[in-house]
């Protein structure tokens, strides 16, 4: 079986996502440090920027078919997947949309909890279609795999942040840093078998 | 970009689209769907899989397309259909029996 897939656009868009995301994070540290903006316009730029990086997640994550479905029932798996993109870039716009307009109050909460709903809902809707019968699974392309892999680690990244701004608002800064720990212990074991998928792709012939 | 809006002006392409929407589906099984040659069919595959709006895998002797679109261009896709959008094209452009220059290069 070989497989023709046209990735290109949406690799470069998620590294352009990360790269303008890293630049944003670097320029509001340094203009707060030097004392140009205000707690509360740093915080307000910041996460306009993760609501972004959510938003083009949200977008070519059906492209990548990040979350697939293989071996299980085709139409079923192409609606769970047009509805995950769908579900993220809403809510990427939705989380854009309270921290440009709401005032200040309660925002980190409203704000995360908008996010950890659209993580709940692709979860519950992707683990009911998990809970379906499964037949035999086709042979994947390891170059796709490595790409759906490293968007599901920005995709877990962006999750986490969302509860860890849900844990700071509720309980404070301690358990927030304490989750911020748990977030990189965690995302080394997500990172090991990303880093395997990579190799394969590198050692693969069908590698781009 | 461009070649995603010339792929989303033709409504044939469009409806290619549609019912792969609907699940992942073999060459032959979305050329029943229409009333066009199996040329022309083919052109019109090629052209959604240079736009990256469609990925074929092949199955034995059948080809297997199913969609790879990003929820813009599926945005796009929907505007498209609602709004009837196709390419303007000029009497010049259009050859005796009415094809546009892309379909008799098709043939």
């Amino acid at each position: 079986m070989s497989t023709q897939t046209h990735f290109g656009r949406g690799t470069y868009a998620m590294i352009l996502a990360v790269l303008a995301f890293l630049a944003v994070v670097v320029a509001v540290a340094v203009a707060k440090k030097l004392g140009y903006i205000e707690v509360l316009e740093a915080k307000r730029i910041g996460a306009i920027a993760i609501g972004c990086v959510l938003i083009v997640a949200g977008n070519i994550a059906p492209k990548l078919k990040v979350f697939s479905g293989q071996g299980f029932d085709a139409a079923r798996v192409a609606g769970a997947e047009r509805s995950t993109g769908w579900i993220l870039v809403l809510a990427g716009l939705a989380f854009v949309g309270l921290w440009l307009l709401a005032p200040s109050d309660d925002l980190m909460t409203y704000s995360s909890l908008v996010g950890l709903c659209a993580f709940g809902l692709v979860g519950a809707m992707w683990a009911r279609l998990a809970l379906s019968p499964r037949e035999a699974a086709l042979e994947t392309n390891p170059t796709a795999q490595a790409k759906r892999m490293a968007l599901k680690q920005i995709l877990f990244a962006l999750f986490w942040v969302f509860a860890i701004f849900l844990a700071d608002s509720l309980w404070g800064d301690d358990v927030s840093r304490w989750m911020a720990v748990g977030y990189i212990i965690i995302a080394m074991f997500i990172a090991t078998p990303g880093l395997k998928l990579r190799k394969r792709a590198d050692d693969s012939p069908a590698s781009e | 970009m461009s070649a995603v809006f010339k792929a989303l002006s033709d409504p044939t392409r469009r409806r290619v689209l549609e019912l792969l929407k609907k699940r992942p589906m073999s060459a032959g099984e979305l050329a029943d769907q229409f009333n066009v040659s199996k040329p022309t069919m083919s052109a019109h595959f090629a052209v959604l899989r240079e736009a990256g709006l469609v990925a074929s895998e092949k199955h034995g002797k059948s080809v297997v397309y199913e969609l790879q679109m990003s929820v813009l261009e599926d945005a796009l896709l929907t505007f498209a259909q609602a709004f009837g959008w196709e390419l303007q094209v000029g009497p010049a452009a259009l050859g005796r029996d009415g094809d546009t220059a892309d379909e008799r290069v098709e043939r």
